[in-house]
């Protein structure tokens, strides 16, 4: 024992170095691995309210390009809304608009931190589980896609954006209906920059062009379909010759993305548990 | 020790503060990064307890993790460094055994200082940028990230003593 406890003192020094260096890789794989089990991340307490100061100062620079993109994107909401559509013919009856229910409803956050040019990169947004944002949500931006709720604190809450590995989204070609998985991966040979994506697993059948503009399916959790996502700048068979992969220009520009919406489906729990309940249970 | 202790957290803080917001900004064609805040290790007095440093290391680290949302890859990085500060000051610092010194230009003199900075970042870099790619694929481009951004990390630590650091531990 006594001597157990010398060894111990002797190295005691190279102990605390293994359990502290053990730790930290511990959550350096679990960072890895798990999306949803690391705590470190840029949405916490102190980390998510230093951002948003320096946000705050770091804003004003580009508040012009800013408001013409937001002008640009009112334009064509306005120009969806009923007031923007001429009555043709009186003697129809009025639509009851009990055809509609509300499916998607949009929050609008700001970005106040993120990285682009990791090989997995994050975001962190300036609304929070108080604000009723939940793990899962769909993030998108004026003209595209930016990925998805991993983790929420009160007032913060911590994206998985489009440009990480462990990003997947079903998408389809615009023009021939195909389907396949938006996946983006910046280790990949070659490289892909934070403009572009690839498109795999599309049939062989499918006919692609290049310029064909890819949209969002809407088979993913609380992404709605039809969202334009990129076009098509490049396209080969995958190895192995099953099918195609396709590499898209995306239309968002992470680097001068500030302002995102939030997407919440008021149906997801619905359908989750419609599919849980009459395809996982065989 | 104590009376150093002002002095460095407030270095520590002013070397966090412009990691997560300046130098974790500086890109260059998806390659070159730079993390000039291990200047902080670099730094310690030469007495500082080993057990300490380890600590501090982590603690460091840990906080540039959780601004960066890179798990605990700069922890990970950091405490090698920290254990085999030690050895490293033993085999490069000067041999008149004051019983405590700070390792800087000033006193380790330029050369010296280099080889002691570039042991220490390269070793850092190296097991940073291995867990972000996390696989030997691609190995030629991680040993490229590596090197060329020790060689920024170093330049920026050079250059900050240079401009801030006037007589320390002195």
């Amino acid at each position: 024992m006594k001597n157990l406890l010398a060894i111990l003192y002797k190295n005691h020094l190279l102990l605390l170095f293994l359990f502290l260096e053990i730790t930290a890789l511990t959550f350096a794989i679990q960072h890895n691995n798990f999306q949803r089990a690391s705590f470190i991340h840029s949405a916490s307490y102190v980390t998510g309210n230093t951002y948003e100061v320096m946000n705050n100062f770091s804003s004003y620079m580009d508040l012009k390009e800013k408001n013409a993109l937001l002008a640009d994107s009112l334009a064509k909401l306005k120009s969806l809304s009923l007031s923007a559509y001429l009555k043709r013919d009186t003697s129809l009856t009025k639509v009851s608009d009990t055809l509609y229910k509300q499916r998607y409803s949009y929050t609008n956050a700001m970005i106040i931190h993120q990285t682009l040019h990791k090989a997995n990169n994050f975001l962190t947004l300036d609304k929070g589980s108080s604000d009723g944002i939940q793990v899962g949500m769909a993030v998108l931006g004026v003209n595209g896609v930016v990925g998805k709720v991993n983790g929420t604190s009160d007032r913060f809450s911590s994206v998985l954006s489009l440009l990480n590995s462990q990003t997947t989204l079903s998408c389809k070609l615009k023009s021939s209906k195909s389907l396949g998985f938006l996946v983006w991966n910046g280790k990949s040979a070659g490289g892909l920059t934070y403009r572009q994506a690839m498109l795999i697993d599309v049939p062989l059948t499918a006919k692609i062009r290049v310029g064909d503009t890819v949209v969002t399916a809407g088979y993913s959790d609380n992404f709605p379909g039809g969202i334009p996502v990129g076009k098509v700048i490049d396209f080969t068979d995958a190895s192995g010759g099953q099918s195609q992969d396709v590499k898209i220009q995306l239309f968002l520009d992470f680097n001068v993305l500030d302002h995102v919406f939030i997407v919440r489906d008021v149906l997801h729990e619905e359908k989750d548990s419609l599919q849980l309940k009459f395809q996982n249970a065989n | 020790m104590i009376a150093h202790l002002p002095r460095y957290l407030l270095i520590a803080f002013l070397l966090l503060f412009c990691q997560v917001m300046v130098f974790n900004n500086i890109h260059f064609a998806n390659i070159v990064s730079t993390y000039p805040y291990v200047l902080f290790i670099l730094l310690l007095p030469s007495n500082t307890n080993n057990a300490l440093a380890l600590v501090i290391a982590f603690v460091l680290g840990i906080t540039v993790d959780f601004f960066s949302d890179s798990g605990g890859m700069h922890a990970a990085a950091c405490l090698p460094i920290a254990y085999i500060r030690p050895f490293i000051l033993r085999t490069v610092g000067t041999e008149s055994k004051k019983d405590s010194y700070t390792p800087t230009i000033k006193h380790l003199g330029f050369n010296r200082y280099l080889t002691y900075a570039t042991i220490m970042v390269l070793l850092h870099h190296t097991i940073l940028f291995m867990l972000e790619a996390f696989e030997f694929s691609l190995f030629f481009l991680t040993l490229l990230k590596i090197v060329s951004s020790a060689f920024l990390s170093i330049l920026f630590i050079v250059l900050i003593q240079y401009i801030f650091i006037k007589d320390p531990g002195k």
